[in-house]
């Protein structure tokens, strides 16, 4: 089985979970995945195993903040928020992916 | 991510394991509700849920420990590396290694001996409680008190848990003969209880014990009893003689409790009371003048201070009034009235030995860490040097890809590895250090007992040490190796022609640090030996070499004090028919000998400004005293045969007492009276003026000293002391004396001493000191000086090419080894001048260790510095030898 295809380059991970909570502000671990293939038309599926290390890792890194909640479905859940720090990164991180994207498809069309 | 973060992680992982397990929870929930949704039962939705999430425990794992596991792993990657790095350079490791471990053994060894007088406390029930009662203007010291006034203290004394009283004895173990001492403590009923002592064997005092007309019983310390019982459990319920009267012994106290006094450990405990029985009468325990009780108390944990202050100020007026001493006017008596009781904390014990070495202790900590910080230098240098020599290792790590702080992360770990081994080897160093230095505090009598157990304050400051100086030299040569453009390191050979700027200044900073610091120790050093010096060549105004000094002590006779000045006389006659003694004589008080007794008096015409002015030293001699002890008499006669008990009154007084009191005249025939309660009593006539003498300590302010005659006093102690100038070596005579005195009596108990062996004991801390300071201040020469060495060597390998470029074109060898010596020479010079200046600022804090030295004593100055430079400039003058003899054409081959 090819795994690749649903798998998501590394490191764009973290831009794709501060776009989602810039776009929808306050969201649990699932509706993270959940947003991501939604938004993606079921192109970009994000594993559990990579989400959660990177939830963790984004959070100390102090770009997100993370508080117990409940959800929509009654259920104990974890809410993550974007922080001032967090925003300043999508900033960042957008501005270098598009620098990216941009780049590979000028290698594209030139080849 | 910030390392206090992942400490976090690693300390409350039991939350975040917890928190984990429910946000996966919620997870797989959602999960599952969204398969159901789409049909799937319950069942396979819950299956299917799970396998897409994987194994939940790894995961939880890597979420956790995703950046601690790496932390981690890079963490023993460097401490492999630098293992592996040191072991590529054993020559600098070791030098490294060695620098440290001397640096941090000496600061351990010297903390550890603070940590042992100053910090620990005492081994009993809650230590925080103990105060330490002060009478303040009572007595002649606020921490003593009479037994009246502490009888009249213990029973008002209900504001604290419980009171006790001490006071330090010695007890002779023999019957007659050479006496055998053991330290003794006297101590009142309630001492062991309050205390919170246990016995190992029997039982400790009751308050039942301690009551007027007592029997006599006696506790022995642990160490006391296995040394002298072989910890035999019948010695319980014995007899063991002291100073020739039996007491019972009733029990041993715990081993880990060894008295109150810090330093000084307490053999035989026994009863306030049986010093009635000790010397034979209750009046002593009346005595209103006698100041020889301390007296500790136990607060309860929740009364408050003030409340204890006002409740001591309530009991002072009936507790003064009722142990009013006799012999005092009446001005006097309204004063001493009008004495405060106070309390002060007591944590650690009371202990003259604290006080005696503080200064000492702290100025030698002060030392030992300025050799540390010599150490730190030449190692800091060291790692620059062989930064420069791996300048391409870290040019490639950087050119790869590693970050700078990877690398100073690795570099520091080096650093702290180096300083761990260094730890090490000093722990072991110190270990060894602080039981010599121990057994030099011990001197003569004063045996030193100290708990040097290593307890968590040693392991923190050590650990605290080590960390600190493994990063203090090592984070300046990391800073610079990570901050190499690896560009330019690559493309260097290694060697350019020559390299002034960048590392090296750094490196000529600290080697000017080092000889300035270096500076400062060898000067304090310098002053303290020279204040020793100053207090062993100064005249003392006796000879004190070949006087054998005997002290005699007739209690265990039982002699009544009339008959004393016979039995002394007839004693005296013996002695000085022994062979090998050319003149022998007796005294009430020897000099240096811990003995002292004083008195005011009243000259007529002489108008005293304060309290101390017209008091002065006494003492009893008979004929020839001075002749034996080679005090020179400057007028007048030696008491003689024609004084007796119904001749006139006569005294001898030194040159101070006739300075001070009969300035102008000739004191020989001028009166003098005794004090007696405010008026004149007793009348003297001078009849001689001696030489001045020291009297008790040779540092002492005042030395003036009244001498009477032996032969006059009517009623002497029971002890006296012999002091006999012999032909040959003193102790030539010591078997001869034995026997003569126990032919006189078996119950005379002795010892023996010689003068010079007293005054030497007196000079035990000076001496100490100076030698102490005088080694570590060598030890700071020696490593300042390796660290010149070293720079010096490393600068001329590196000029190799430009100094073989000189010689190739006729520059003369003199003239290169100049130029070598010049720059060594230059740093010296800085050191020296920087040196000088931290000196005088430093100096200033021991200058009440000196005597007879100023803390800015130019010779001691000019001495250290030419010291200091000349060998300096001789380690030096090798790397400069070598550069000068340096063969040019192999020089610019190697390029």
């Amino acid at each position: 089985m090819s795994k690749s295809k649903n798998d998501i380059l590394q490191g764009t991970l973290a831009l794709l979970i501060l776009k989602s909570l810039a776009a929808r502000g306050k969201l649990h671990g699932y509706a993270i995945t959940s947003h991501i293939q939604a938004a993606s038309s079921d192109l970009l599926r994000v594993e559990e195993g990579s989400l959660y290390p990177a939830l963790h890792r984004m959070e100390q890194d102090g770009w997100l903040k993370a508080e117990w909640g409940v959800s929509e479905k009654n259920r104990d859940a974890r809410f993550y928020t974007l922080t001032a720090a967090g925003r300043r990164q999508l900033v960042h991180e957008q501005a270098s992916w598009s620098r990216l994207t941009d780049g590979v498809a000028r290698v594209l069309q030139y080849a | 991510m910030s390392w206090y973060r992942r400490l976090f992680n690693l300390t409350r992982s039991e939350k975040l394991t917890r928190d984990l397990d429910r946000e996966f929870a919620h997870h797989l929930a959602e999960r599952r509700d969204t398969l159901m949704d789409s049909g799937m039962n319950a069942h396979d939705a819950d299956a299917e849920a799970r396998r897409k999430f994987g194994n939940a425990t790894s995961q939880k794992e890597r979420t956790r420990d995703v950046d601690l596991m790496m932390w981690l792993e890079t963490c023993l990657a460097d401490i492999r590396y630098a293992f592996r790095a040191l072991r590529r350079s054993p020559a600098f490791a070791l030098v490294a290694i060695l620098s440290l471990a001397l640096g941090i053994g000496a600061n351990t060894a010297i903390f550890s001996l603070i940590d042992a007088v100053m910090l620990k406390s005492l081994p009993v029930s809650h230590p925080e409680q103990l105060v330490a009662v002060k009478a303040v203007g009572a007595g002649p010291s606020d921490y003593y008190f009479t037994n009246p006034l502490w009888e009249a203290i213990r029973d008002r004394a209900d504001m604290f848990a419980g009171t006790f009283a001490t006071a330090n004895t010695r007890f002779d173990l023999t019957t007659g003969g050479e006496a055998q001492q053991a330290s003794g403590e006297f101590v009142s009923g309630d001492y062991f209880n309050v205390l919170g002592v246990r016995p190992a064997a029997g039982r400790l005092f009751y308050r039942t014990d301690d009551v007027r007309g007592c029997r006599a019983t006696a506790v022995l310390s642990s160490a006391f009893w296995s040394s002298e019982f072989g910890g035999d459990p019948h010695a319980v319920g014995t007899l063991i003689e002291l100073s020739g009267k039996r007491f019972e012994i009733v029990g041993v106290a715990d081993p880990a409790y060894s008295g109150i006094a810090v330093g000084s450990p307490t053999q035989v405990y026994v009863p306030l009371c049986a010093q009635a029985v000790i010397s034979g009468s209750e009046a002593d325990l009346d005595e209103r003048d006698n100041w020889w009780i301390t007296i500790t108390a136990r607060v309860r944990p929740n009364v408050a201070a003030a409340q204890i202050a006002s409740r001591l100020k309530a009991i002072s007026v009936p507790v003064f009034e009722s142990a009013m001493p006799t012999n005092q006017e009446v001005k006097q008596q309204q004063n001493f009235v009008k004495s405060t009781l106070s309390i002060e904390p007591r944590t650690a014990g009371l202990t003259g030995f604290r006080d005696r070495y503080r200064t000492a202790l702290y100025t030698l900590m002060v030392v030992v860490a300025v050799v540390l910080l010599i150490a730190c230098g030449n190692v800091a240098n060291l790692l620059l040097a062989r930064a420069r020599v791996r300048q391409r290792e870290a040019a490639v790590r950087l050119a790869v890809g590693a970050g700078r702080s990877r690398l100073v992360r690795q570099l520091l770990t080096e650093s702290l590895v180096l300083s761990m081994f260094g730890t090490v080897a000093g722990v072991l160093l110190a270990m060894w250090g602080t039981r010599v230095l121990v057994s030099l505090l011990s001197v003569g009598r004063g045996a030193v007992s100290l708990d040097l157990t290593v307890d968590i304050r040693i392991l923190a400051f050590t650990s605290t040490i080590a960390i600190l100086t493994g990063v203090l030299f090592g984070i300046v040569p990391a800073w610079r190796s990570a901050n190499v453009d690896p560009q330019e390191a690559m493309r260097g050979s290694g060697r350019g022609i020559t390299d002034e700027r960048g590392r090296f200044p750094l490196a000529k900073t600290l080697v000017v640090g080092q000889v300035a610091l270096s500076l400062v120790l060898l000067v304090a050093a310098g002053l303290l030996l020279g204040s020793f010096e100053n207090q062993t060549s100064i005249d003392l105004g006796f000879r004190g070499e070949g006087v054998l000094v005997v002290q005699v002590d007739t209690r265990q006779m039982g002699i009544a004090g009339d008959g004393r000045p016979e039995l002394f006389r007839a004693l005296l006659d013996r002695l000085r028919q022994v062979p090998g003694v050319r003149v022998a004589a007796m005294t009430g008080i020897i000099p240096f000998g811990n003995m002292s007794g004083s008195t005011r008096i009243h000259v007529d015409g002489f108008e005293p400004q304060n309290e101390d002015d017209a008091t002065v030293w006494v003492d009893a001699a008979s004929p020839r005293y001075f002749e034996t002890i080679g005090t020179r008499m400057v007028a007048g006669r030696d008491f003689g045969a024609s004084d007796t008990r119904s001749s006139p009154k006569v005294a001898i007084v030194n040159e101070a007492v006739a300075a001070r009191f009969y300035a102008g005249k000739n004191a020989v025939g001028q009166t003098f009276a005794l004090d007696d309660r405010g008026n004149p009593g007793e009348k003297y006539e001078i009849v001689g003026v001696v030489k001045n003498t020291k009297y008790r300590s040779i540092t002492e302010e005042r030395s003036e000293t009244i001498f009477f005659s032996a032969a006059q006093e009517t009623a002497p102690r029971p002890g006296t002391v012999y002091v006999l100038r012999t032909e040959g070596p003193t102790a030539a005579v010591i078997p001869a004396v034995r026997s003569a005195i126990k032919d006189m009596n078996g119950l005379i108990s002795f010892n023996f001493n010689t003068l010079d062996g007293l005054v030497s004991n007196s000079l035990a801390r000076p001496r100490l000191l100076a030698k102490l300071s005088l080694f570590f201040g060598m030890l700071a020469l020696l490593l300042a000086v390796v660290g010149l060495y070293g720079t010096m060597t490393y600068s001329v390998e590196r000029r190799r090419n430009e100094i073989g470029i000189r010689i190739a074109l006729g520059a003369a060898r003199t003239r290169v080894l100049a130029m070598v010596l010049g720059e060594a020479g230059w740093m010296v010079f800085g050191g020296i001048v920087a040196g000088i200046a931290l000196a005088i600022g430093a100096t200033r804090w021991i200058s009440s260790l000196l005597y007879g030295v100023t803390p800015t004593d130019v010779t001691t100055y000019a001495l250290s510095g030419a010291v200091l430079a000349v060998v300096a400039l001789a380690a030096s003058a090798i790397p400069a030898w070598r550069a000068a003899r340096l063969d040019p054409m192999e020089a610019l081959r190697e390029e």
